[in-house]
């Protein structure tokens, strides 16, 4: 029964995350991928990893969406062309393929390390490793986000002399 | 915490110093004191990176994932020498804002530092897209210049691509290898489909920030488009950290596959050498072609990756050391000088004509840069070059060293071009600037600087020479030797 239903929410994602490229306006990709970044939260679902998938939800599905949203209401909007359908050509296709079957050549080849079902995911793991193991890096990225902060400002601030 | 935490002071000092500048930016209204400030703290970083030249600590705990080597702080000088000469410069040119701007400096530098300290791939990661981030914001620095706008666009667009790519070929890493730590890495990484596609993706990123040739698209441009000042921290200080941490990625791909990456990166090398020497063979703005002759030179420096590869003579490597230093030196100098003569953003070929009467000590310093870049003894230029296509011989892959020779010949030409407009060309006094010439003493102390720099080390070699051996040595942890 759970393999079914992963594989509706498997489905579900690899079909909107096509149709985030497929569609023709800015809008509806931006709700494609929220609907994508919910079939990834069924996924963590699936794989007993709750907190991720109350993340996923908050984060990326709220979150991220709105300002994606945000930003296409907010900015001139024109109809946009089909990125798959005009824009494909032979050698695009060649390499689509080449890289999708070497993907698949990969994954088939060699020994992936498959993380355990419920193994990951809990609350209490993601702090142990995040505040023990990884506390550097957790403090590396808290002074990266506020370059990125200042560098964003910087740059979209109107200076006192500008009119 | 037991470990010795002195050899992290430097990059401490320049977090600190950064973040203390946020605040004090919006009340003080005399801001050139951020550009003394940076120049303190730099000076002060410098100088302990020197005493601590052959530290070697592998930090744990909370710590885990830097270590301390002779590596890491060979590049470390590297990027705080460059970042010093670029606050010096820019004391007398960046006039507004400067709490901002020393406050990038800063935190870029502090990124490429993390880079080259790294242990692990996340941090570093981390370490670069600090210091990719601030750089994008600095080249964009000129908001009112629709060419560094788009210098920073460009290069945003690309890097945030490249930093995907190599995102993507980290996580196909971990997937394999269960891990991050570059140490575990090698010890199961094989010659199999998995791994190479991951580093594939991990060298395409990496490539697109130190401009190997197919990934190179956006490096013109964006020299040309920024600040002059800022194309000498992208050019010499950013670009230098895509080579530490290609320097860190490639030892492991030299010891699980050594074939193909030998191919790969031989192939790489000779392709961005030739293409950026025969475009900036055309170029009338010396700015362009500087941009175009560091495309060159990442060809040069790439040469290194496939002689060790290819053989594991450590010689390569240490060569490809040497070769970092002058470029990113010479580079630097070589950019500072063309803010000085041709202006802030943009510069033509007329420009140049007749400085050496205008202005001996800047003509003749600018010249010294340009034969080393071009690789003239007794420059530390040449003696890189050297050092280089001596081990490229030494290890058989003689076909390698021609083309890098011919190469090298036919950079002079455009080198020397500039040296004739300086000398030999009457100055056209009609030439009137666009955008303001900066004349100023700092500048000319910059250019000065490097210049003394580059003939002192080339004539004086051994010292560097041994450092960089130790360093190359070093890469991570005495482990590598054991695997080659």
């Amino acid at each position: 029964m759970n393999v079914d239903i992963s594989y509706i929410v498997w489905g579900i994602a690899i079909i909107s995350a096509i149709y985030v490229v497929h569609a023709k306006d800015v809008f509806h990709s931006g709700l494609w991928l929220a609907l994508f970044f919910i079939a990834i939260a069924g996924i963590f679902v699936l794989l007993e990893a709750e907190f991720l998938a109350v993340i996923q939800i908050l984060i990326y599905a709220g979150a991220v969406t709105v300002i994606v949203l945000f930003a296409i209401m907010l900015t001139k909007r024109e109809k946009g062309k089909d990125v798959l359908g005009i824009n494909l050509n032979v050698l695009k296709l060649v390499s689509f393929v080449i890289f999708a079957l070497t993907l698949v050549g990969v994954i088939i080849s060699s020994s992936f390390r498959w993380v355990e079902v419920g193994v990951y995911g809990s609350t209490y793991d993601i702090a142990t490793i995040l505040f023990e193991r990884y506390i550097l890096h957790f403090e590396m990225i808290a002074l990266l986000l506020l370059v990125a902060l200042i560098s964003a400002v910087y740059l979209a601030r109107r200076d006192s002399g500008e009119s | 915490m037991s470990a010795d935490i002195f050899p992290l002071v430097p990059a401490l000092l320049l977090m600190v110093a950064g973040l203390l500048y946020i605040f004090p930016g919006m009340l003080i209204e005399n801001r050139r004191i951020f550009g003394y400030l940076s120049i303190g703290v730099l000076i002060i970083a410098t100088i302990l990176t020197l005493l601590t030249f052959n530290a070697y600590v592998k930090y744990t705990s909370y710590l885990s994932g830097l270590s301390v080597s002779p590596f890491s702080q060979f590049f470390s000088l590297v990027f705080l020498t460059v970042s010093l000469f670029v606050c010096i410069a820019s004391l007398n040119s960046i006039k507004r804002n400067e709490d901002e701007y020393y406050f990038l400096i800063l935190l870029s530098t502090l990124g490429m530092m993390v880079v080259a300290m790294s242990e692990d791939l996340i941090i570093l990661f981390i370490g670069f897209e600090l210091a990719s981030l601030a750089t994008y914001a600095l080249a964009g620095f000129e908001k009112k210049s629709e060419l560094s706008v788009e210098a920073a666009i460009k290069y945003f667009i690309f890097g945030g691509f490249s930093s995907a790519l190599m995102l993507y070929g980290i996580s196909l890493i971990y997937g394999f290898a269960g891990g991050v730590e570059i140490e575990r890495i090698v010890n199961v990484a094989g010659n199999n489909f998995y791994s190479m596609l991951g580093l594939v993706l991990i060298v395409a990123g990496i490539g697109f920030k130190s401009a190997l040739v197919p990934f190179h698209m956006w490096a013109p441009d964006t020299y040309h488009g920024s600040p002059t000042m800022v194309s000498a921290f992208l050019a010499s200080g950013s670009k230098k950290m895509s080579f530490a941490a290609f320097f860190k990625i490639l030892i492991l791909m030299a010891i699980s596959m050594k074939l193909e990456m030998y191919l790969l990166m031989a192939v790489l090398a000779v392709v961005t050498m030739t293409l950026g020497n025969l475009s900036a063979l055309v170029q009338e703005s010396v700015k362009r072609m500087l941009a175009y002759s560091s495309i060159a030179h990442a060809g040069y420096i790439a040469m290194a990756y496939a002689i060790f590869a290819f053989s594991g003579i450590e010689m390569a490597i240490a060569g490809g050391l040497l070769h970092v230093v002058s470029h990113a030196i010479a580079t630097v100098g070589a950019f500072v000088a063309v803010a000085y003569v041709g202006g802030f953003i943009l510069d033509r070929q007329e420009s140049y004509f007749g400085l050496g009467r205008r202005s001996p000590l800047m003509a003749l310093s600018f010249s010294v840069i340009l034969l080393s870049l071009a690789g003239i003894p007794p420059t530390l230029g040449f003696y890189s070059k050297f050092v280089l296509f001596l081990t490229a011989i030494e290890a058989k892959l003689l076909w390698l060293a021609i083309v890098a020779l011919i190469n090298s010949a036919l950079s002079l030409y455009y080198y020397s071009k500039v040296i004739m407009n300086m000398y030999w060309k009457e100055t056209t006094s009609k030439f009137e600037s666009e955008f303001i010439n900066i004349k100023e003493k700092t500048i000319l102390l910059v250019v000065v600087i490097s210049a003394v720099l580059l003939i002192v080390l080339g004539v004086v070699a051994s010292p560097l020479t041994e450092w960089s051996i130790t360093a190359s040595k070093t890469i991570f942890g005495q482990k590598m030797l054991a695997g080659v």
